[in-house]
């Protein structure tokens, strides 16, 4: 009797003991909810900083992962003449950093990498950049270079940029160049990618810029 | 102020022929075809080039296409969509954009958009500048585009 008795005082406190525990996961719940976009179809099958060298504007070479260690980054690949996502996303990225405090402001970098190396020459790029942010870092490479940074960054969801051209007119380059459609992020001590697609608003995104420095 | 018995008459003609085309089997008869209207029409341009984002809504009956449009602001202006691939974007033109009857259209970042290239002056925020929108059935429609600070938050 003594013995069923206790059993079942045990089994009474271990109820008591997951309740407690699934009452304290609620009530953190937003503390732990995701940084970023989770289950998108293009997410990053890669963990960490990628690794990679290229040049910034200024023709110095930037090594991506020691260049902004200590920092969040937010990482994005796109091109100067695209006229969609990649002003949308930068003016979103841009708005973002300015309603942080100068502070942490300051403990952000965040980067360019353009997929359209033939068009955007590092004075385009430049230009381009600096209407959103003259502090942001614009990476020029090779096609292969810039490649084979993205595949760092992606995974096997990055695909080698393409150029679809969409007019015929002989005196006009007129095309199109496939890039990611999401911001990258990372912690300063590198953990991620964070994932923010291009619909992020920008209140959830400065909101995310801020737990990814919580993070360390 | 010998005419003046007219007025009454009139209202009361114009009255009853209301009460007839209202009358009959309930609703009146809209001739069948597109009604389109334009709403939430925004500009963001960046170096030379711009994208134009709108709500088309149709009213109507029948299904219409946006299939080109043009701007004295710009040298080319062509429709285009962002088609997203798994973690990649591809930005490419369309010939025709349906405004499906009684229903809507809308051209946002990261879906359908008009853009602008060689613009004739850079765009500033505050500006205005008309682009008319060509459609398939309907007749052209000039739309008064304010260039807005990008992001719209």
């Amino acid at each position: 009797m003594g013995a069923l008795n206790r059993t079942r005082s045990t089994v009474f406190l271990f109820a008591l003991a997951v309740l407690a525990l699934y009452l304290s996961a609620c009530s953190s719940g937003q503390a732990d909810a995701p940084i970023g976009h989770t289950g998108h179809e293009g997410h990053p099958d890669v963990t960490g900083k990628p690794s990679f060298v290229l040049a910034d504007t200024s023709g110095r070479a930037f090594d991506f992962s020691r260049d902004t260690a200590g920092r969040a980054v937010l990482l994005y690949f796109g091109y100067t003449s695209c006229p969609d996502l990649c002003p949308t996303e930068m003016s979103t990225v841009t708005a973002a950093l300015r309603q942080l405090p100068e502070s942490k402001r300051g403990r952000v970098v965040v980067v360019f990498v353009t997929v359209d190396p033939e068009r955007d020459t590092p004075a385009v790029l430049r230009e381009w950049l600096d209407i959103f942010d003259p502090g942001y870092v614009g990476l020029v490479g090779s096609p292969g270079q810039v490649d084979a940074a993205g595949r760092m960054a992606f995974g096997s969801a990055w695909l080698p940029p393409q150029r679809f051209v969409y007019s015929d007119d002989p005196t006009w380059t007129r095309y199109a160049v496939s890039h990611p459609s999401v911001v990258l992020g990372y912690s300063p001590g590198g953990q991620g990618p964070f994932v923010f697609t291009h619909d992020t608003s920008v209140a959830d995104l400065a909101r995310d810029i801020l737990r990814m420095l919580e993070k360390g | 102020m010998g005419w003046s018995f007219l007025v009454p008459l009139a209202v009361l003609a114009t009255a009853l022929a209301g009460a007839c085309s209202g009358g009959g089997a309930g609703a009146p008869t809209p001739t069948p075809g597109p009604s389109l209207a334009i709403s939430d029409a925004a500009a963001r341009a960046v170096m030379g080039r711009g994208a134009v984002y709108m709500r088309i809504t149709n009213a109507g009956t029948l299904s219409d296409f946006l299939v080109g449009a043009s701007s004295p602001a710009a040298g080319t202006v062509e429709v285009h969509e962002t088609v997203m691939e798994g973690a990649m974007s591809q930005m490419r033109p369309v010939a025709r954009i349906e405004v499906p009857a009684k229903g809507e259209q809308v051209l946002k970042p990261g879906g359908y958009h008009i853009m602008l290239m060689d613009l004739k002056q850079e765009l500033k925020v505050g500006d205005v500048i008309e682009v008319t929108l060509r459609f398939e059935k309907s007749g052209p429609i000039t739309v008064s585009v304010p260039v807005r600070d990008f992001p719209a938050t």
